[in-house]
């Protein structure tokens, strides 16, 4: 069980919510599938960008394999609930 | 002994897999089993060179100690990011020994006029592979990823004769993850039969494709070494004979250790994904030698990106900075080291210079692309695109000095040297049906026209059977073609023509490129 206001801005998530920030897309447009491959802003840099944003945002930081595991949004909210970060 | 040798192929092989099947049906524990591939290994690793296995057993025990002193500190201590740091550095000091002295030395000698000379020492083949191998593996040892480790899983991880020479530069989890399922599991007919098939059509395109262009190569790259003038037409064909050579050897020799692999029950990643049909370079490498991509890819760009990215969002850079710092130059500095892990010498530094540059420019498109909703370049063009700056750094890569590249590609530009001879009478000709043709230039249409015609790859035929493990993501492609191997009498007939054929051309095992390197 998650604790909603250790994510909930104003009923969207605050991973999706950096995710909208990063790649400049409505928060509500992400999959648990979505990736560099299938996002259109999801370029090589704002990969990097959103990887740091995600740190900055929880607080936390990613090792190299961490980095290196995450390729879609599920993959990043799998790497976070280990880090013991809940985001939905 | 290599995998294109006749005593691989009847002798050890054989002998290998029967042991090993024998000991996997006697005893309930794997242990018998993974003793002897270790022993085949390292039999295997000795035949190449005298005094090689002392070299790879050194290595082996080392980091395993290495390992095993980083277990017993506390996480994030201070002490287990020494021990780290030792094992690191000596590997990388092996490799430097081996590899980099003598182009050290003479770098030196340029350009201090001093007279240093260099060890002379044969380079052990492999070494780049297995060092890279066992610092991946310290690595993820360090953070605590190494499960279950015992010696015995260790050397074979260490040893294990499929990839110790050339790759794929597997991952400790990949191969420790499948000995943890029983190896009864593993093994059987099936994966003989299928292990076996993608050996055979390695073997094909080693040395009944690869190597029947290889003289072609020799003549030109030879050429250009020496005074004689060569023409565009040459330049060219040469060029991309080399393009092909280099392809179907490397992802020859890489089917023929997945094969092996999967016929004694360990998978290997995945290698090639038919690199020379991407149509940008970004692409490309995600098709070519891809566990080496991924390598660099976790442990220089990523953290080297990273890093830089944490630094210009503190200090609130605009984005083209952004865009330099943290995409270009780690991608610029990265394919040098590429270039320099493939060998000591100033040709393969360009020859990754010139895909960092390619690679810097095609992700400042693709940035500027996203941002400006700029049209995508059509694959044609984008084809082009991806083949000239790859070709252009195979002439750097093969050339014996840069002199020679140089020369080579300004012949292809149209700028060689007068009084250059037709292809006919700088290649050799041949009567093929009443008609002369010229062998270099037939073989290297026909080995373009299977690289980026054929509908299917070796691991795309036997995709039903999974034979290799994912490397990189890759989309997905609906082939036109469902070119699908299946055990019937079709494809075992086909099978056997294409082993034969591999068969026959065995006449002298010609080495294989990624040994060089």
């Amino acid at each position: 069980m998650t604790n909603p206001t250790a994510y909930n801005i104003g009923g969207t998530m605050r991973l999706e919510a950096v995710l909208a920030r990063v790649l400049d897309a409505p928060v509500d447009s992400f999959a648990e599938d979505s990736s560099p491959d299938n996002t259109f802003n999801w370029t090589s840099l704002r990969n990097v960008m959103l990887l740091i944003e995600i740190e900055n945002e929880f607080g936390i930081r990613f090792s190299n394999a961490e980095m290196s595991t995450m390729r879609t949004l599920g993959d990043i909210r799998a790497v976070l609930a280990k880090k013991g970060v809940a985001v939905g | 002994m290599s995998f294109n040798s006749y005593i691989f192929l009847f002798v050890f092989l054989p002998i290998v897999i029967g042991g090993y099947y024998l000991l996997t049906r006697l005893f309930i524990s794997q242990r018998p089993a993974i003793g002897w591939l270790v022993a085949a290994s390292l039999l295997f690793y000795a035949s190449l060179g005298p005094g090689y296995l002392l070299i790879l057993v050194g290595s082996v025990l080392l980091n395993f100690a290495v390992a095993r002193a980083m277990g017993r500190a506390a996480p994030d201590s201070g002490s287990r990011r020494v021990v780290l740091i030792f094992g690191i550095v000596t590997n990388l000091f092996l490799l430097g020994f081996y590899k980099y002295t003598g182009f050290l030395a003479e770098n030196i000698n340029a350009l201090l006029g001093t007279d240093f000379s260099a060890p002379v020492a044969a380079y052990p083949i492999g070494l780049s592979f297995y060092t890279f191998i066992q610092i991946g593996f310290l690595l993820d040892a360090y953070v605590g990823q190494v499960e279950r480790l015992s010696f015995l899983r260790y050397a074979l991880f260490g040893t294990f004769f499929p990839y110790i020479t050339a790759g794929p530069l597997v991952r400790q989890d990949e191969v420790f993850k499948q000995l943890d399922t029983p190896v009864r599991e593993r093994t059987g007919v099936l994966q003989i039969a299928v292990g076996a098939t993608m050996f055979a059509m390695g073997l094909f395109k080693k040395v009944v494709l690869a190597d029947s262009v290889a003289p072609f190569v020799a003549t030109l790259f030879d050429a250009a070494n020496g005074a004689a003038p060569i023409g565009a037409i040459n330049a060219w064909t040469g060029a991309l004979a080399y393009t092909f050579e280099l392809y179907f050897d490397f992802s020859g020799y890489s089917d023929m250790a997945i094969g092996l692999g999967f016929m004694l029950g360990i998978k290997l990643p995945l290698n090639f994904n038919s690199p020379l049909k991407a149509t940008s370079l970004v692409d490309f490498w995600r098709r070519w030698h891809m566990t080496m991509v991924r390598f660099f890819t976790n442990y220089v760009y990523t953290p080297m990106a990273a890093g830089i990215m944490r630094r210009t969002v503190r200090k609130k850079l605009p984005e083209p900075v952004r865009l330099l710092l943290v995409l270009c130059l780690p991608v610029f500095v990265t394919f040098v080291l590429v270039g320099l892990w493939h060998g000591a010498g100033w040709g393969f530094i360009v020859s990754g210079a010139v895909h960092g540059v390619g690679l810097a420019v095609n992700l400042t498109w693709r940035e500027l692309q996203a941002k400006y909703r700029l049209p995508d370049i059509p694959g044609l063009v984008g084809w082009v695109l991806m083949m000239l700056p790859l070709i252009a750094s195979l002439v750097f890569l093969r050339a014996a000095n840069l002199g020679s590249a140089i020369k080579i590609l300004a012949a292809m530009l149209g700028l060689g040297a007068a009084g250059d001879v037709p292809p006919g009478a700088f290649y050799g000709t041949q009567s093929l049906f009443g008609l002369n043709v010229v062998p270099a230039i037939a073989w290297t249409v026909l080995l373009g026209a299977i690289a980026l015609l054929f509908p299917r790859n070796t691991q795309q035929i036997l995709e039903r059977y999974d034979v290799a493990l994912p490397t990189l993501p890759s989309p997905e492609e609906k082939p036109r073609i469902r070119l699908q191997w299946q055990p019937n009498l079709r494809w075992a007939i086909t099978i056997a023509m294409v082993a034969g054929l591999g068969l026959v051309f065995v006449a002298g095992p010609s080495p294989f490129l990624y040994y060089l390197y």
